[in-house]
């Protein structure tokens, strides 16, 4: 944006156009009442006045290039502004004897002053009011010329006057048009900035998300794999190679299905499908997967399920209910090793509903002809952690979980103990509207 | 009897004009000194009102044929000085929040907000613009200017004055809006 008027190439020529006119003007111009020296002086002022405003911006530009420092470029505005006031008022000096010449000088200086947003507007109006009485007092002053010729009449007055308040409209239209420009730049570059924002916690928000996958798959694979490993261990020392050789195998099953849940993990941060949806059969055959690998790593686990054939879920809901079980699977072996899990899901009526420490015929019995979420609770005795691996972890498991939560509408997970059992809630919102 | 005539004339018009500026001190003066209530839509009420009075008494009392460079000259100077003394007060007067008084002032369902006040260096200011008006209508009556000292003039001037005042405060009300805004 260029808040001076003027400093274009077309500007530049167009004003260059107007000294030239002006001068042949008042060169040619015979006059009956004929002009003082003192009012050539006054005129050739003028003239070069303009000359220097219209010159002084470019040189100041081709001198300094592009970088010009803020205290010169500040002097060079006041130097502008000062030589603008010199021509106006010389103009106005002019005008009346030269029977309106003149006033071209005032209406240019005028435009330029009042039209550049970068001064206040009182310098613009000020500078028009002098003129305005300049050239008024010189009409009062004029000469009486004999004859009467060659007198500056009462419209010709008028029209220089009126020259001068057009000459102060066009600056204004001038100054708003450029202010206009000014406030779409702004608004622009602040919306640039916005989509920057939002461009950043888009990534942010993704990075999170690939943090959590990470953290589901891997500690539950690899937490798994510790302890078979350990047993495989114990096993060896022990001298029991049938059953190490059964441990083995166990581990190399849960390695691959880790592999497997990493790759799917992978395909859906790729390919995120929020609009897919999960039967029950299909939600309840992922979370049986899960319990029977619980079980073959030597916990006892209760799992009783309630869902109508019916209910949908959404692919979001049913990953985040399948990393809550892992999740709350693997945390159980970790800290309370050796004691049951017990494992329901159900529906409830609404998520206000849910009945946090009911029994688990109690939440049963809560489900409603129209049942609106899906209800997944995990309940372990509190135990002593087990060793390393009881250590290990950083809360991530939870903070992902909840984070994940907050992303579904109307689903939400705790976890805490409740009449000295471990307790995870986790509730997603029934899908509706389906065909299916 | 023409003569006669002409001296009856320069009477009533001097009596009017006399009462005139002292209705017009007064008024405004009292208006400089008081906190009033700012309202946009009837700031510009005044000056349209004296600016139209204005034209059409000129219009009517002066033949406009037979008006020289001289008078346009000075009408256009006293309007210049006009405009400047009403933005030169525009300028100075103080704003404040209106209060409970101001706002019995105005009218029902009026939007003003603001009340400001001159001073007493705006009423100065318009006790020393009407003595120079009183100095320019003299030297311009001795110069032969028929119209300076007509009442259409003076009710011309105080719509220039009040307008540049009203245009003064728009932008002044409009620049703190969007400041505080």
């Amino acid at each position: 944006m260029n808040p001076q008027p003027g400093s274009g190439w077309l500007s530049v020529a167009h004003n260059l156009f107007g000294v030239i006119v002006v001068t042949w003007a008042f060169a040619t111009t015979s006059f009956s009442n004929p002009l003082s020296t003192e009012l050539y002086t006054v005129a050739g002022v003028g003239l070069f006045a303009w000359l220097v405003v219209i010159v002084l911006p470019l040189t100041m530009r081709r001198v300094s290039g592009s970088s010009i420092s803020v205290p010169t470029g500040l002097l060079v505005e006041r130097i502008v502004l000062v030589v603008l006031a010199v021509m106006a008022f010389c103009g106005a000096i002019a005008a009346v004897p030269t029977l309106g010449i003149g006033i071209a000088l005032t209406v240019a200086a005028v435009i330029r002053t009042v039209g550049n947003s970068a001064w206040p507007l009182w310098c613009g109006g000020v500078l028009v009011l002098v003129s305005a009485a300049i050239v008024a007092a010189g009409a009062l002053v004029q000469p009486a010329s004999p004859d009467g010729e060659d007198m500056l009449s009462p419209i010709g007055l008028l029209a220089i006057e009126g020259g001068i308040v057009i000459a102060a409209m066009a600056g204004l239209s001038r100054r708003q048009y450029r202010h206009a420009e000014a406030q779409a730049d702004a608004l622009r570059e602040e919306r640039l900035v916005a989509r920057e924002k939002q461009a950043t916690v888009a990534a942010l928000s993704e990075r999170q998300a690939i943090a959590r996958e990470i953290h589901d798959v891997l500690a539950h694979s690899l937490g798994g794999l510790v302890i078979q490993l350990d047993a495989v261990d114990a096993l060896l020392e022990s001298g029991d190679l049938p059953a190490a050789e059964i441990r083995v195998r166990d581990a190399r099953q849960l390695a691959a299905s880790g592999l497997a849940e990493a790759r799917r993990a992978v395909d859906a941060l790729r390919e995120p499908d929020a609009a897919s949806t999960f039967l029950a059969a299909e939600l309840l055959a992922s979370l049986t997967e899960l319990v029977d690998a619980n079980r073959a790593l030597g916990t006892t686990t209760w799992y009783s399920a309630a869902l109508a054939p019916d209910v949908e879920v959404t692919s979001e809901a049913a990953l985040a209910l399948r990393r809550t079980l892992q999740e709350a699977l693997t945390n159980a072996r970790k800290h309370a090793a050796a004691e049951p899990v017990e494992v329901t899901v159900g529906v409830t009526g609404g998520v206000d509903e849910a009945t946090v420490g009911a029994t688990v015929g109690a939440l049963v019995e809560a489900t409603r002809a129209q049942p609106v979420s899906v209800h997944l609770r995990v309940v372990n005795p509190l135990g002593t952690p087990l060793g390393e691996l009881g250590a290990s972890g950083n809360q991530h498991g939870l903070a992902g979980m909840t984070e994940r939560f907050s992303r579904l509408p109307g689903a939400r997970v705790s976890a805490g103990v409740i009449d000295g059992r471990f307790v995870v809630d986790a509730v997603v919102r029934r899908k509706t509207g389906s065909t299916s | 009897m023409p003569a006669q005539t002409s001296i009856y004339d320069m009477n009533t018009q001097l009596l009017v004009n006399t009462l005139v500026i002292i209705v017009a001190v007064g008024w405004i003066g009292l208006r400089q000194v008081n906190w009033r209530p700012v309202e946009l839509g009837r700031m510009w009420r005044g000056p349209l009102v004296f600016g139209a009075v204005g034209v059409v008494m000129l219009a009517n009392t002066t033949n406009l044929a037979t008006l020289s460079t001289f008078d346009v000259g000075v009408l256009a100077f006293e309007i210049v000085v006009s405009l400047g003394v009403g933005s030169a007060m525009g300028a100075m007067a103080k704003f404040r929040p209106i209060t409970a008084a101001g706002s019995a002032q105005v009218r029902e369902g009026s939007m003003a907000t603001l009340e400001s006040r001159t001073g007493w260096w705006g009423f100065a200011l318009w006790v020393a613009f009407i003595a120079l008006r009183i100095g320019i209508d003299a030297g311009a009556g001795a110069l032969g200017s028929q119209l300076a000292s007509s009442t259409a003039v003076i009710l011309l001037l105080l719509a220039a004055n009040r307008a540049a005042r009203s245009a003064v405060f728009s932008a002044r009300i409009s620049r703190l809006h969007s400041i505080t805004a």
